[in-house]
């Protein structure tokens, strides 16, 4: 699973996902603010990378921002990202990158599904967007569904949203973000909002298919315990800024900054049973007190 | 579509609009007389098998002309309603959409219309052009238009910023693609009671016209026609206007209860 970043570094292959001193700029209330701060991020062909950091520190926007999803008051004001050289911040509106080549699952999956429309129309929708025959889209659609587990996928076809559970509303998720098989898959706290006990089932989905699809993965969380289960890479945010960067085990094991460690110590675990969790205050810097 | 007949405001609409559209639809089958057809040996005819609701002071059938009558009223009502919801909607989905300084300005003129008396602005356009159906019809969904804008610009603006239309994005959907697939339907149950309401007020205020002589003119029959002309004769034969009067406001009472129990069904 470990991508030596040396091997890459030797075999001097290009990122798939290049973000350069990415700088998002959030306008309230007459103020405004950087709540991205040029950020620079790489993500090699194959690679789950993590993007950890706390709410509010810059991690959805970035994603955001990789998608072409921002809102009318939050704007890219410098930098660049590039998805296989073609620049994402200047694509005009017809596209055919957006939903092909990079796809996003959001953290709640009850309402990033579309009330009224059936499943399989859902899962579809990308693929026919993208110009794949319906014939052919349903039937990758049936496959992606029952390798997520689901052991009845054309009854699930027909069902809406609100007959599914959390978890496999999030499954869904999943198989409408492949169906394209994107060369990048960015996931937003995609199990956040699910039950503890389904967490590892959807991770474990989402690892084995992008696997077999060969697609990356920007994960963004902030449980460090799935990032040292599933990712290679971690990227440590806070404030907009990226405080931390390198392989999994060397930053969690050895972190170098007080932030980082602040956040290892902070994971609940069974050896610090009986103790108090540690907890730890907002940085001076935090842009709430601006 | 079952569970819209277990709400009792959408059985008993339904029950009501269709005596008025079974009535209207044996119309086209089969007229006792010709609506118009003067019979003055005849004039004031109480109900009988000859005349099921009796005739009016000219001895015309008033079962034939009110038969005539709600095909007016009932094709005013849904020309209207369609018009009225095809521009109102296009209009107010792009404003709520895209929003901005157009929409801004949009939006003030169409308030500005709301403020305008709507019967007035109708009598406005029948005094410029003369007063015929078409003309009826275009100043009715004037007044209508509107209100769709409101209601559907809020819902798209309300819809907008939720997460499935972000997914939908971030599948690389077109706008169009996500203002007709995944905003319309989503908002379209308060336009659908917004259009029951415009059904039935249109229905209502085409009566109102043809009442002042400004929508069907006579001798053609319309709800409005036969009530000015029965009013004189009131106490001579009183079921002369109640008749029409209680047909207009079973169509009326039904089509708004149809839109109440619909909204009843999709709140729950």
């Amino acid at each position: 699973m470990n991508i030596n970043e040396n091997r890459i570094q030797e075999q001097n292959i290009k990122p798939l996902l290049q973000i350069q001193d990415l700088v998002v700029n959030v306008k309230k209330d007459n103020r405004c603010f950087n709540a991205v701060d040029s950020i620079n991020i790489n993500i090699f062909p194959g690679e789950f990378v993590a993007l950890a950091g706390e709410s509010g520190s810059g991690k959805t926007l970035t994603a955001l921002s990789c998608m072409n999803l921002l809102s009318d008051n939050v704007s890219i004001t410098s930098g660049k990202i590039f998805l296989d050289g073609t620049d994402l911040t200047s694509l005009d509106k017809k596209n055919k990158i957006i939903g092909k080549d990079i796809a996003m699952i959001f953290q709640d999956p009850s309402s990033a599904l579309d009330p009224l429309q059936k499943i399989g129309k859902q899962i579809t929708e990308s693929a026919l967007i993208h110009g794949m025959s319906k014939a052919e889209a349903k039937s990758k659609a049936l496959e992606l569904l029952s390798k997520s587990g689901f052991t009845n996928p054309s009854d699930i076809f027909n069902y809406y949203p609100h007959e599914l559970s959390g978890g496999m509303k999030q499954r869904v998720m999943i198989a409408s973000c492949l169906i394209n098989s994107p060369k990048i898959l960015i996931a937003d706290e995609p199990t956040t909002a699910l039950d503890a006990s389904i967490q590892d089932d959807i991770l474990n989905i989402i690892c084995t298919l992008n696997k077999t699809l060969n697609t990356s993965m920007l994960l963004i969380t902030h449980d460090l315990n799935v990032v040292k289960k599933i990712c290679s890479r971690i990227y440590i945010m806070l404030d907009g800024k990226i405080v931390e960067s390198g392989n999994v085990n060397d930053v969690l094991s050895s972190p170098k900054e007080n932030y980082t460690k602040a956040l290892i110590d902070a994971i609940p675990s069974f050896s610090k049973r009986g103790k108090k969790l540690e907890t730890f205050e907002l940085f001076e810097n935090d842009w709430r007190q601006r | 579509m079952k569970k819209y007949f277990q709400n009792k405001n959408f059985v008993a609409g339904f029950i009501l609009f269709s005596l008025v559209l079974v009535l209207m639809l044996v119309g086209f089958i089969h007229l006792p007389y010709d609506p118009n057809a003067i019979d003055i040996t005849n004039k004031f005819a109480p109900c009988s098998f000859k005349h099921l609701l009796g005739t009016d002071h000219l001895g015309r059938d008033l079962l034939s002309r009110i038969m005539v009558g709600s095909r007016v009223s009932i094709f005013i009502g849904v020309i209207v309603m369609l018009f009225s919801f095809v521009i109102g909607t296009v209009i107010g989905s792009l404003c709520g959409y895209f929003q901005g300084k157009i929409d801004s300005i949009v939006m003030k003129l169409n308030d500005s219309f709301m403020a305008f008396p709507g019967l007035l602005l109708a009598l406005m356009l029948i005094a410029v052009f003369s007063p015929s159906l078409k003309t009826t019809i275009v100043a009715l969904t004037f007044m209508a238009i509107p209100r769709f804008v409101r209601i559907s610009r809020s819902g798209f603006m309300k819809l907008k910023p939720s997460l499935f239309v972000m997914n939908a994005k971030s599948k690389g959907a077109s706008n169009l693609r996500i203002m007709l697939c995944h905003i319309l339907p989503n908002a379209i149950s308060d336009l659908i009671v917004t259009s029951s309401l415009t059904f039935s007020l249109a229905v209502l205020n085409e009566s109102g016209l043809s009442y002042l002589g400004l929508g069907v003119q006579k001798p053609d029959a319309s709800f409005g026609n036969i009530l000015s002309d029965a009013q004189r004769y009131i106490l001579q034969s009183p079921p002369g206007v109640i008749i029409p009067a209680v047909i207009l406001t079973v169509l009326v009472l039904g089509v708004n209860l149809l839109g109440d129990g619909y909204s009843e069904v999709n709140e729950h």
